[in-house]
């Protein structure tokens, strides 16, 4: 392909989320009047061929020569106001061609899953509708070339989470589970919207170029507008903010356990394509920031791997099959963040997860899915157990995804979970090892709640009621499934120590930040042992506990548990409660208090002056009888007033 | 122009004005009769009239009387809009009563 034939290829990037959004506004106008088959057809229809332009885009660029791989080109002027010009365009470079890949690519998978899975739902056109948004809106995030049209994609990402969650809004638990991903992404928003006001005051523009510009220069290299060392931090806080509420991490990651409310390829798309990964892209995007300030990067590695082991923790006391996946999720993303946080070669790790992660988290979260197709419903473990015999497809493909999760070789979770880990291990910064030791304990962990869900689950004594009539799911079904599987089988020769493709790719976008590309050395054949044999470890305590659980030990579980502590560790550390208690009632409280303000001192003031005016002008407008006489005596009278004054006066002015 | 080098004292026009001017308005506020108000009008613009001439002609200066010429000119277009106004009511009410004359107030 020549220069200019792969130059105008990327010229129409912008094509692929115009199709994603051009399908979800005919599929939700259309709705009903689009009857069952067709509905779906035309949304994985539109996916699809989202996917393969973007295939076609990924070839262009890579048909050009490394250091030209980035592209960017401007669309239209946005917002012309005086000083202030926003202009709309589109950026394709390595890192945000690979999130177009990842979102297109699983969210096609998701897509055709989907046809067997809302299969008769009432709303099964709509649903489509708002699934191609979701997809648009993620992919519009990835493709901005500022941070305003970033932040278009990433309300819109947060818009899409609160339909799709709150789908089946007939139920309150489920539009409520819609309103609490609406709140906390609106806190995660409001730190991140700030961010951007502090950015534009600081360097006066929100495009890349030039705000990443002024970072270049802070750090001595190149012209623009240095930024100061607190302002640089306090920038990276607020926008560490705006990814805690997106990319669930602590403290606003309340939300994407209820998120569960949805329809499961809808978490899928969650947790894996869309939405929670926007933070990753956020901070990698962003990474000329974060290296101005090591303060804000260690905040933010120890956030992520923070919540990488409390997340871990609170999965492995989790029943509900899909409970368990959104807190590994929250707990994976943590190791992402971390990634990305200790920046080096933590970047290339981090989006290396993210796709990694991609693919197993929507391969275990359709199995769960396929799970409660084929138990209605029926994700509790403790009525479980023993499924592998009915349902043999989705219970092998679960295990793969288990697997990669875990880091077992030679699933792609190994590799990225230990690249991650040996990011961290190898770091110059002090505390990259602290980091690495904490990673390492929620890799045992994860290790070990995700297979005490597949003991629990396909092993063991069948625990459920003869009501239950499990059936392996259909095709339309598994294929997805087994696609996702091999992709996680296989996405780990992408970054394998020693040639590490994908670190070279990303290079262009990651420059001298992205650090050295990894060869195997003692130290790292070290770090990988270390990290498999925590992974097998987990497998094995998990293997031993719990395989070959009976049905009464099954119900025993939660009885064992003493009442104080296990409960509370059961119920995910109470922090529901903690915030019914600390943010939602005095919350409430103070809206009270503020409401009385509002109606009885500035609404009884403003209707007071309004109400003063209408009687003042009702006694005014009497004079105005429409008698000509008494008119023209006010009149008379005005001008002997008048002459009076003059005369009294003396006549002065005159 | 001879008349303008020994101004005559104003003192009884202006007493002539003045005393108009009270019956025109006067007159203005009993009558009730449109007409009859109209032609006070006529009396307190005249009034004005003869002061203007009067105080032109004592401190020597024209323009008073040029100011004259204006008052007539607006008056005789005010009369002329004020009778059609009138012609009008009175093909309606058959009555000329100013009093009446209401029904456009706020």
């Amino acid at each position: 392909m020549s220069k200019e034939a792969a130059e105008n290829i990327l010229e129409l990037a912008w094509i692929v989320p115009l199709i994603c959004l051009v399908s979800a506004g005919v599929l939700t106008t259309l709705g009903r009047k689009l009857k069952e088959p067709w509905g779906g057809v035309v949304g994985v229809g539109a996916v699809g061929v989202a996917f393969l332009v973007t295939v076609v885009v990924f070839a262009a660029l890579l048909s050009l020569p490394a250091d030209q791989r980035v592209f960017e080109h401007v669309l239209f002027e946005w917002i012309p106001a005086g000083g202030f010009r926003i202009e709309a365009g589109f950026l394709v470079d390595p890192l945000s061609i690979l999130w177009m890949l990842l979102v297109t690519g699983v969210g096609f998978v998701i897509h055709v899953y989907s046809l067997g899975y809302i299969a008769g739902d009432e709303r099964y056109t709509t649903f489509f509708g708002q699934m191609n948004l979701f997809v648009a809106s993620m992919l519009i995030l990835v493709l901005g070339n500022n941070f305003l049209v970033l932040f278009v994609g990433w309300e819109l990402v947060g818009a899409c989470s609160y339909l799709l969650i709150g789908f089946w809004f007939k139920k309150i638990e489920n539009s409520s589970a819609g309103n609490k991903a609406f709140f906390a992404n609106r806190v995660g928003d409001f730190g991140f919207l700030v961010g951007l006001m502090l950015i534009f005051a600081t360097v006066g523009s929100l495009d890349f170029d030039t705000v990443f510009g002024a970072a270049y220069a802070s750090l001595g290299g190149g012209a623009g507008v240095p930024i100061a060392l607190g302002t640089a931090t306090a920038i990276c806080l607020l926008l560490l903010v705006g990814v805690t509420g997106k990319s669930a991490q602590v403290p606003l990651y309340v939300w994407l356990a209820d998120a569960m409310a949805g329809p499961t390829p809808v978490s899928a798309l969650i947790h894996a394509a869309t939405m929670v990964t926007a933070g990753v892209y956020l901070i990698s995007r962003a990474h000329p920031l974060f290296a101005l300030s090591e303060v804000s990067r260690a905040i933010v590695t120890f956030v992520g791997i923070g919540t990488a082991f409390y997340a871990a923790t609170i999965a492995l006391g989790q029943y509900r099959v899909k409970r368990v996946l959104a807190y590994s999720t929250i707990s994976q993303l943590g190791y992402m963040i971390a990634a990305v946080g200790i920046g080096g070669a933590g970047y290339a790790a981090g989006v290396f997860h993210v796709i990694s992660h991609g693919f197993f988290k929507a391969l275990l979260f359709l199995g769960a899915g396929s799970l409660m197709h084929a138990m209605h419903g029926e994700e509790d473990m403790r009525r479980l157990g023993g499924l592998r015999k009915v349902m043999p497809w989705t219970a092998g493909l679960f295990l793969v995804g288990g697997l990669s999760i875990s880091g077992i070789i030679p699933f792609s979770g190994f590799w990225s979970k230990d690249a991650i880990l040996g990011a961290l291990y190898e770091s110059p910064e002090s505390w990259g090892k602290i980091a690495w030791g904490i990673g390492l304990a929620a890799a045992f962990l994860t290790a070990l709640y995700m297979f005490r869900t597949y003991f629990l689950t396909f092993t063991g004594d069948r625990s459920w009621g003869d009501e239950a009539h499990p059936h392996e799911s259909p095709w339309v079904m598994v294929i997805p499934m087994l696609v996702l599987a091999v992709g996680t089988t296989l996405w780990g020769l992408a970054d394998l120590p020693g040639s590490q493709w994908l670190h070279g790719f990303l290079e262009p976008t990651f420059g001298v930040f992205g650090g050295e590309a990894e060869r195997w050395t003692g130290e790292v054949v070290l770090l990988l042992t270390a990290g498999l044999l925590v992974g097998v470890l987990g497998v094995a305590t998990a293997y031993a506990v719990w395989s070959r659980a009976t049905r009464e030990r099954r119900i025993s579980f939660g009885e064992r548990i003493p009442a104080g502590a296990g409960m509370f560790w059961r119920k995910a550390y109470d922090v529901d409660a903690a915030l019914e208690y600390g943010v939602r009632r005095p919350g409430w409280e103070l809206t009270g208090v503020l409401a009385t303000v509002d109606e009885d001192a500035i609404d009884r003031t403003v209707m007071g002056i309004g109400g003063g005016a209408k009687r003042a002008g009702r006694q005014l407008a009497r004079l105005q009888n429409g008698s000509v006489r008494v008119y023209a005596s006010v009149f008379l009278g005005g001008v002997v007033l008048i002459a009076a004054y003059v005369i009294v006066r003396g006549g002065a002015g005159l | 122009m001879e008349f303008l080098q020994t101004p005559p004292d104003p003192d009884a026009y202006i007493v002539l004005a003045v005393f108009l001017f009270s019956i025109g308005a006067v007159g203005f506020l009993v009558r009730r009769n449109a007409i009859v108000m109209f032609m006070c009008i006529e009396l307190m613009l005249n009034a004005v009239n003869l002061s203007l001439v009067s105080f032109g002609r004592a401190l020597s200066d024209l323009s008073g009387q040029i100011l004259v010429f204006f008052v007539l000119v607006v008056a005789a277009a005010e009369v002329m809009v004020g009778l059609a106004i009138l012609v009008a009511i009175f093909r309606r009410r058959a009555r000329a009563s100013a009093d009446d004359m209401s029904s456009l107030k706020g």
